[in-house]
């Protein structure tokens, strides 16, 4: 695809496209407060996260859907991106984002028995059992069981 | 990359990502019994896990690391931002322990913001962009409106002034011709009329002459901007008509190059007027060779800005008349735009001129003297 070099080449330096806007100091700025926050916010809640609190069971599938629906708009909006960009590197964090939506919607999709997939590593046991949702649901190792 | 072949890119990685996705929620749990445990019950890991959430932290770190050492833009930021969100989300995760605990509530949290952060600030941005683009949109809508109704008075006003010197050069050449047919032809009558004809056409010459200069007296809105940046805007809003013909384009924009002092719109506008006509130029060529280089460059004078095509090109003999007025090889054209784009140009103190390119097509360049000359 020649032609995709070209616009790629086109679009580098096109600054108009969100991808390629530069960051200023106010984006910049808020970015990196925003880490500040997230880091200061784990270190404090490190040492006592172990510390057992109520039971919510209606959390894990509230926090699951805004997951499940930003992820998939996210997608869309890079993909839309990626429509007028050409750029490959786009595309592909489009797809990834569409990875992480059906990761978050398809353990419970599939219902899933007991145990962890490739797909669904690295998400805490929690969720449903405890709130009148299948039993069979237990023992995953998703956010979802 | 035409549209449709975009399409299917798009089309084609979202199915395989889905049968992709599909495919390995169905090995694991159809084979769940072949793969490692992760879990020995609700709430305690076995060793596996922590293998896989340290493979998943190490990955993240290598994805923070890139990013921070790219060129950043406002999407790397966000996306360093979701990384560190997600990391988060995994170490707390693997403090917590169990369900329900205060790590566990907390990594929920961490990762809706790894799903929000870069959502957010794509509506953000994108709405900020859509509102600059529509106001720019507008504005040169309305420039160009100007421009539309001022072209009308012009030609009403040019009709007008310019019918007396015609007819009253029409008159002294009927009375020439009159004077020759006599017998023997009265030829110093003859030559009396001939005179005031010419006289006549040269009163028409100023008539023209003087609009013209109307023309460049025209205040222009003059303020420094980046060429470079207003011709990739200008890229954008031609990106529709360059994808229709399956023009592929190459930008050699100069770094560091000064800021141009001028009327923005108006630039742009010959900007926009050079790469539409060198893509209308080149619908004629085949389809894989049509190839369009916009490039500025600078010297001690000022700032050089070509648009260079692989068309057909253009008869060295006719090189200096696609400028003048009305004078066209388009079936549709007016003729009007090379000369206004000339005008504008020689307004801000440039010049405008087309060469043969190499090895086909023609070049259209504008020279613009830099900032400190003109202001």
């Amino acid at each position: 695809m020649p032609d995709l070099m070209h616009t790629e080449q086109a679009a580098e330096r096109n600054a108009i496209v969100l991808v390629n806007l530069p960051a200023g100091q106010a984006a910049r700025q808020s970015a990196f407060a925003t880490a500040l926050v997230l880091l200061a916010s784990a270190a404090i809640i490190a040492p006592f996260a172990s510390v057992q609190l109520p039971e919510i069971p209606a959390f894990v599938p509230i926090s699951q859907t805004i997951i499940f629906v930003n992820d998939l708009i996210t997608s869309m909006l890079l993909i839309c991106q990626f429509v007028i960009v050409g750029s490959r590197a786009l595309l592909v964090l489009a797809i990834g984002y569409l990875c992480l939506t059906l990761r978050s919607s398809l353990p419970f999709r599939a219902r899933l028995r007991r145990q962890a997939s490739l797909v669904l590593v690295c998400r805490p046991p929690g969720g449903f059992t405890n709130s009148g949702i299948p039993a069979s649901l237990s023992r995953s190792s998703t956010t979802w069981c | 990359m035409s549209h449709s072949s975009m399409r299917k890119v798009i089309a084609t990685s979202v199915a395989v990502t889905i049968v992709l996705a599909l495919g390995l929620t169905w090995i694991a749990t159809a084979g769940e019994q072949h793969l490692p445990k992760l879990f020995l019950d609700r709430t305690r890991q076995t060793p596996v896990a922590a293998y896989v959430s340290g493979l998943v932290l190490l990955l993240s770190t290598i994805a923070l690391l890139m990013l921070w050492f790219r060129k950043r833009s406002v999407l790397d930021l966000w996306l360093m931002v979701a990384m560190c969100a997600w990391s988060l989300d995994i170490i707390i995760q693997t403090l917590a322990g169990g369900r329900f605990t205060l790590g566990f509530y907390a990594s929920r949290v961490y990762a809706v913001v790894t799903a929000t952060s870069v959502l957010i600030v794509l509506l953000s941005e994108t709405m900020t962009l859509y509102i600059r683009l529509a106001v720019a949109v507008l504005e040169s809508d309305f420039a160009h409106m100007n421009r539309v109704s001022m072209m009308g008075e012009l030609a009403a006003s040019l009709s007008h002034e310019i019918t007396q010197p015609i007819a009253s050069a029409r008159n002294n050449a009927r009375a020439a011709l009159n004077f020759l047919e006599r017998q023997p032809p009265e030829l110093g009558e003859a030559r009396e009329a001939l005179d005031c004809v010419v006289g006549d056409a040269d009163r028409a010459g100023d008539i023209v002459g003087r609009i013209r200069d109307q023309i460049k007296k025209a205040p222009l809105r003059k303020d420094h901007f980046d060429l470079n940046g207003a011709i990739n805007e200008v890229l954008v809003l031609a990106r529709s008509a360059i994808n229709k013909k399956g023009v592929s384009v190459q930008t050699k924009l100069a770094d560091g190059l000064s800021p141009v002092h001028g009327d923005r719109v108006q630039l742009q506008q010959v900007v926009l007027n050079l790469i539409l006509n060198a893509v209308e130029a080149m619908g004629s060529v085949e389809p894989g060779t049509r190839e369009l280089l916009i490039s500025t460059g600078q010297d001690h004078t000022g700032v050089l800005v070509a648009v260079h095509d692989s068309g057909p090109g253009i008869d060295p003999a006719n090189l200096e008349r696609v400028f003048e007025a009305f004078y066209t090889t388009k079936s549709s054209g007016t003729g009007m735009g090379l000369s206004i784009c000339r005008s504008i140009i020689e307004a801000h103190g440039g010049r405008l001129g087309a060469e043969a390119n190499e090895p086909r097509g023609a070049v259209f360049q504008f020279t613009l003297p830099g900032a400190e000359v003109s202001s």
